[in-house]
């Protein structure tokens, strides 16, 4: 059984994760996997060199069966509690429609996740969601205590961040025009971060994935990194096991993924559900700056797939623009939890 | 490809303390209007003034060039005041100039076949208003005109009726507390040339503080504006060991609450005993 390592991101200054454009941001509450993975990459080559994160890091992730570690998106958390992304399906023969109070949640607790993993959540259940207002996280009667420290004063509601759209102006140095662009920014609360796991099949690598991790802590992840945003702690989370169904016949993915035309008839049937990502952006090498990537779509945090033993779904994507001097890998693997149904 | 490593990180972090009132311009934002000729930059959240880590950037990077005598040859604002930088356009000369080092050149046409181009060693953040410092306190409970500044008047003189004009200065009062403040150096390792001149180059780096010191940030500087003080310094060094969770704590190198307070000349030589490899 492979080692599953949780970590947890203690932000000690905003975040922030999304594209730069024109206009308002969609403001992300959570992290990619290929976003991380990325950022991993670049912390790689600042400590081992370019060399090695070719031949050991990269190299066997993109021979596709034997990926040495996976790696999930990064979920909110507050204190001990873990949140995970919102299923796509429910997959349970009574309710196959999510009730309509759950449209705009996106998180669910570790106790609700786990029942659903089992395919335990209960009519009761669903009724803890009753008192709230379009609530964002769901918890159960017995969780809710955990969170009174992240309420709102006012609202009662969980709060864990404060999201903002900000301005920034950039001045063109030549022509001196300035620009105004915006974009959205997370503060996370005091105890509140985000969390992510790891699934090492090489423990080899642990130790360098966890001097990359406290190395990024110190040079930031996301955008505005210049500006200090997106500094944090890393602590790691000791007695927590990832629910999961061995044995089971569908799986949910806690990072997007990018399955090849291969594994798309294997990985669906008609009581899977999938949403898609548009996955695009900027390259981030010194030689190939300022170009934009190749868009990927990927199947988003919590689309649930048809599980097919042995077979790891996903690969690393090239997204090389056409003008770019080498290629640009994206991380595109599942993190799949089995769930019963 | 080039093999750049990173070999540690020096922090220098502590505060930023206005020694007299400080006008760091929002005007270029145009987002900060409500009635001042002259605003100071804000925070877009919070509302309150901070110093933006380009600006502190900037101004020591001008001064470090002026102290070393290096020709100031490239044009980077045009509308006034004009700002011009030195950038070398030799590569020889640049393995050699702590000012391009430590803040970095454009990689220009000129500069395209460097293969010994490493990145800007420096980055500086954005500081805020304290939140925690007996000054912000007082600040937020003195009646000030606007929240956090003052406004001056001033009579500017029209160069052509030679009439006085009044003009309206916003300004964050002497006595105000920036903090936490935090620049990285880092080391930087380039095909196995080693960090000693990365190193060497961090004590001017502290000489480039000092000048601002004695210098003034933002703009009214001739008027007296702008003097600041960095205050309650600590410098730390983390090694790749350190990252690797072998060290446990980062090396102190300095600690003191002025510039004058940290032995810098020694710094090179801890870094040199603590690098872990
Ligand atoms: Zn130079």
């Amino acid at each position: 059984m492979p080692d599953t390592v949780l970590y947890r991101l203690h932000f000690r200054s905003p975040l922030h994760i999304g594209e730069r454009g024109v206009g308002l941001e969609e403001t992300r509450t959570s992290v990619p996997a290929d976003t991380l993975f990325s950022a991993l990459c670049t912390a790689w080559r600042w400590l081992y060199g370019a060399d090695s994160l070719q031949a050991e890091l990269l190299a066997p992730f993109a021979d596709g069966q034997s990926p040495p570690f996976l790696l999930s998106s990064g979920f909110p958390f507050a204190g001990e509690m873990l949140f995970f992304p919102k299923p796509i399906v429910s997959l349970s023969p009574s309710k196959e429609e999510y009730p309509k109070k759950l449209r705009a949640v996106q998180y669910w607790s570790q106790s609700v996740f786990r029942r659903w993993l089992q395919g335990q959540l209960t009519d009761s259940d669903y009724e803890s969601l009753a008192g709230e207002e379009e609530p964002l996280f769901w918890v159960l009667e017995e969780e809710r205590k955990v969170l009174d420290p992240f309420r709102d004063e006012e609202t009662g509601s969980v709060r864990l961040w404060k999201e903002h759209v900000v301005p920034r102006v950039t001045l063109d140095r030549l022509t001196s025009a300035s620009q105004i662009w915006f974009f959205g920014q997370v503060a996370f609360r005091k105890g509140a971060g985000l969390w992510c796991a790891i699934r090492y099949h090489d423990a080899r690598l642990r130790s360098r994935v966890e001097a990359c991790l406290r190395l990024l802590g110190d040079s930031g992840l996301g955008g505005e990194r210049g500006a200090g945003f997106g500094l944090f702690e890393v602590s790691v989370l000791e007695g927590f096991s990832l629910p999961e169904v061995e044995g089971a016949k569908y799986m949910v993915t806690l990072s997007p993924c990018c399955p090849d035309g291969k594994q798309w008839s294997a990985l669906l049937d008609a009581r899977c559900g999938y949403d898609l990502l548009p996955r695009r952006g900027w390259v981030g090498s010194p030689e190939g700056g300022n170009l934009r990537r190749k868009t990927v779509w990927m199947l988003r945090e919590g689309s649930v797939l048809h599980r097919v033993d042995g077979t790891v779904v996903g690969r690393l994507v090239n997204v090389k623009p056409d003008p770019c001097p080498h290629d640009v890998w994206r991380y595109g693997y599942a993190f799949p939890l089995g769930v019963s149904g | 490809m080039p093999n750049l490593m990173l070999k540690g990180k020096v922090i220098i972090t502590g505060a930023i303390e206005a020694v007299t009132g400080l006008h760091i311009g929002g005007a270029a934002a145009g987002l900060d209007i409500g009635g001042i000729d002259n605003p100071v930059i804000r925070h877009p959240v919070t509302r309150e003034p901070y110093i933006p880590g380009s600006s502190l950037r900037g101004k020591m990077r001008s001064l470090l060039d002026k102290h070393l005598g290096l020709e100031a040859n490239k044009l980077i604002q045009r509308w006034k005041p004009a700002v011009r930088l030195h950038e070398c356009d030799d590569e020889e000369k640049y393995l050699q100039c702590p000012a391009c080092q430590i803040f970095g050149v454009t990689p220009g046409d000129q500069r395209r076949d460097w293969n010994r181009l490493k990145p800007s060693r420096l980055i500086v953040r954005d500081v805020l208003l304290s939140q925690t410092h007996e000054a912000t306190r007082r600040l937020r409970e003195a009646k000030t005109d606007l929240p956090f500044t003052e406004v001056k008047w001033e009579a500017a003189i029209d160069r052509i009726t030679a009439a006085a004009v009044p003009r309206q200065n916003e300004r964050v009062p002497a006595g105000a507390v920036f903090s936490p403040f935090e620049m990285v150096y880092n080391l930087f390792d380039l095909n196995g040339t080693g960090i000693d001149n990365d190193i060497r180059w961090l004590t001017h780096l502290f000489k480039a503080m000092e000048l601002l010191e004695d210098d003034y940030l933002g703009g009214y500087g001739s008027r007296g504006a702008g003097k600041i003080a960095f205050r309650e310094l600590k410098v730390l060094f983390k090694s790749r060991a350190y990252y690797e969770g072998e060290i446990s704590e980062p090396v102190v190198l300095g600690e003191g609450n002025t510039l004058r307070d940290l032995n810098v000349s020694q710094f090179g030589e801890k870094i040199r005993q603590n690098l872990g490899d």
